[in-house]
């Protein structure tokens, strides 16, 4: 007689990020990563439930739609919204894009830096065309396979969890404006030395939106939240 | 070599004048421009309080500190920004004054930075992830290669803002501050009351959770139309609802940033950061990851002269030729980012 097939096995924890834990493991035999959204004590339960279960759903929703614009995310497997948590694809050997340009800086490899930034433009341009936005743009939630150096095969998109899709014309806007802020922020902070990436992601991104109305009204609001961010007056 | 220090600090409706002789608070006294419930700080009217108070407050810092006269300063300092025009001019021109009549090196400080130097002195945390959080400001801070970095802030209005505004429409005290009264009236709310909650990556937005807990809230210009249509919620319930909304995005971001520098302190600053209900969950937060919190009493997260006193002291122990700033730049700035200081205290 033939044993059931074991779902999962050979569990082990990787990290714990800022809203996960992240274990690895074998899930019907595939290489595979759990990512379980554990309880927050600090936060009161009711708000803690609605919100887990928000980024649950939206996290699978979105990353799916990703993948049917034909951009790279791992694939689902499984989700359990009781366990608060979802089985996907392992990205066997992925390195983070943080991880890739701090070593391009290094070889001061400024071609494939170039590269890398030219298939970001692009990616996020496909997701904001077809009004999604992600939410949370780091060079940690972009990650790179094997061999590393094709990013128009090897790029990954991760971490949809505060993902959405945004439907309502007005709100569009303002969301794509914010989420392209957010990346900026991110790679200041994050690559001091990385002179001009943010800038060359930009600028693929630009030639990447295809509707010519839509490109400038989305760099008029994305200059006008970062004027709200850069020179709100502060007081106290 | 034994370095005092005086700090003038009155960016926004407090005005306050510390004492700081190497890392030691002699003295530090402060004062509150408190304004009737409903009513917020007006620029002027703030600039009046603080120039009729100044000098009294002076005497009181330098015979509590037990300095006899001015010439044992060895530096003034003062904000330089950011926060209100009027307010802080009249505190530059003071200080701008003393430190001539004194013939003294004269140091212009960013608040935030005041706010940050000062908590590393009282709590000896080496390199902490800060929360600034206050009235005017929400900012989530690293250290990195010569800047305090700024990794999350608001993308509109600050939280203390938020709560201030809120606290206005409830008509409570601005006595000791309208933050102080909804974390007491906090205390007794027990029902949750769904809120906006809005994080993206590591930024925050207040203002529409600002507009959405105002429609639960009675005012007398509503019909009576609209008062029977309105949801029915105690103002101890929308206190409560509006602080376990508001911190636990705080809390969020602070755990995003923790991870993202790979940091396990965190250190709380700004008049938010005495309220014990954020400290908790903040504690909460970083034993379920291994981290420490550190936060300070409301002595020092209120606004006051002695963190301006630190971060000009040490500015002016870093500069190379111990004479502070040409007069010409001790401006004001209402506007002046914490990320736009080059720290040279700090490898």
């Amino acid at each position: 007689m033939e044993t059931a097939p074991v779902a999962y096995s050979n569990v082990e924890l990787i990290c714990q990020g800022a809203e996960a834990r992240l274990y690895r493991c074998l899930y019907f035999g595939r290489c595979s990563i759990i990512k379980e959204r554990f309880i927050k004590t600090y936060r009161h339960p009711e708000l803690d439930r609605t919100i887990t279960s928000q980024r649950l759903r939206n996290e699978v929703r979105l990353l799916t739609r990703a993948k049917q614009l034909g951009i790279h995310t791992p694939s689902i497997y499984h989700i359990d919204l009781d366990k608060r948590l979802i089985v996907m694809e392992e990205l066997v050997k992925c390195k983070t894009v943080k991880q890739t340009i701090d070593e391009y800086i290094t070889n001061d490899d400024r071609q494939n830096l170039e590269k890398l930034a030219r298939e970001i433009g692009h990616i996020i341009a496909r997701l904001h065309e077809s009004q999604i936005v992600h939410g949370d743009l780091t060079t940690s939630n972009m990650l790179l396979i094997p061999p590393y150096n094709n990013p128009e095969q090897d790029l990954y998109l991760i971490d949809f969890g505060l993902s959405s899709f945004v439907s309502s014309k007005q709100q569009i806007l303002e969301n794509i404006a914010v989420d392209l802020y957010v990346l900026e922020r991110a790679v200041i902070c994050t690559h001091e030395k990385a002179k001009n990436f943010f800038q060359n992601i930009l600028t693929s991104y630009r030639q990447a939106i295809k509707d010519e109305k839509q490109r400038e009204q989305i760099i008029k609001k994305y200059d006008e939240v970062r004027m709200r961010g850069r020179k709100r007056s502060m007081v106290g | 070599m034994t370095i005092t220090a005086i700090g003038f600090e009155g960016s926004a409706n407090k005005i306050g004048i510390g004492v700081i002789r190497d890392g030691v608070v002699l003295s530090n006294p402060r004062c509150t421009y408190v304004t009737p419930p409903g009513e917020g700080f007006r620029p002027n009217l703030t600039a009046k309080h603080h120039s009729s108070v100044i000098l009294d407050l002076l005497e009181k810092a330098l015979s509590q500190a037990n300095i006899k006269s001015l010439n044992d300063i060895d530096v003034f300092c003062y904000t330089k920004g950011p926060g209100m025009g009027a307010p802080l001019i009249v505190v530059a021109t003071v200080v701008r004054t003393l430190a001539q009549l004194y013939d003294k090196p004269i140091v212009g400080v960013n608040h935030c930075i005041g706010h940050i130097e000062m908590g590393r002195l009282i709590t000896k945390a080496q390199n902490p992830v800060v929360l600034y959080v206050s009235g005017g400001n929400t900012q989530i801070i690293a250290y990195s290669e010569r800047r305090y970095r700024i990794f999350g802030e608001t993308i509109d209005i600050a939280v203390g803002n938020c709560l201030d505004r809120f606290a206005r429409l409830l008509k409570l005290s601005n006595d000791p501050s309208p933050g102080y009264n909804i974390e007491q009236l906090a205390k007794l709310g027990k029902n949750y009351i769904e809120l906006p909650y809005t994080v993206k990556g590591m930024d925050v937005s207040f203002s529409g959770i600002l507009s959405h807990i105002k429609s639960f809230v009675t005012t007398s210009k509503q019909s009576k139309k609209q008062k029977q249509q309105q949801e029915q919620h105690t103002n101890e319930d929308l206190c409560f609802s509006l602080q376990e909304t508001l911190f636990s995005m705080l809390v969020e971001i602070t755990e995003r940033a923790l991870a993202h520098v790979g940091s396990n302190q965190v250190l709380i600053v700004g008049g938010v950061g005495c309220n014990v209900r954020l400290q908790e969950m903040m504690k909460q937060m970083c034993i379920e990851r291994n981290a420490d919190v550190c936060a300070i009493d409301e002595r020092y997260c209120i606004d006051n002269g002695a963190m301006i006193a630190q971060a000009g002291y040490e500015m002016f122990r870093a500069s190379t030729d111990g004479k502070g700033m040409k007069l010409e730049e001790t401006t004001c700035s209402q506007r002046y980012r914490t990320d736009a200081v080059n720290v040279t205290w700090r490898d």
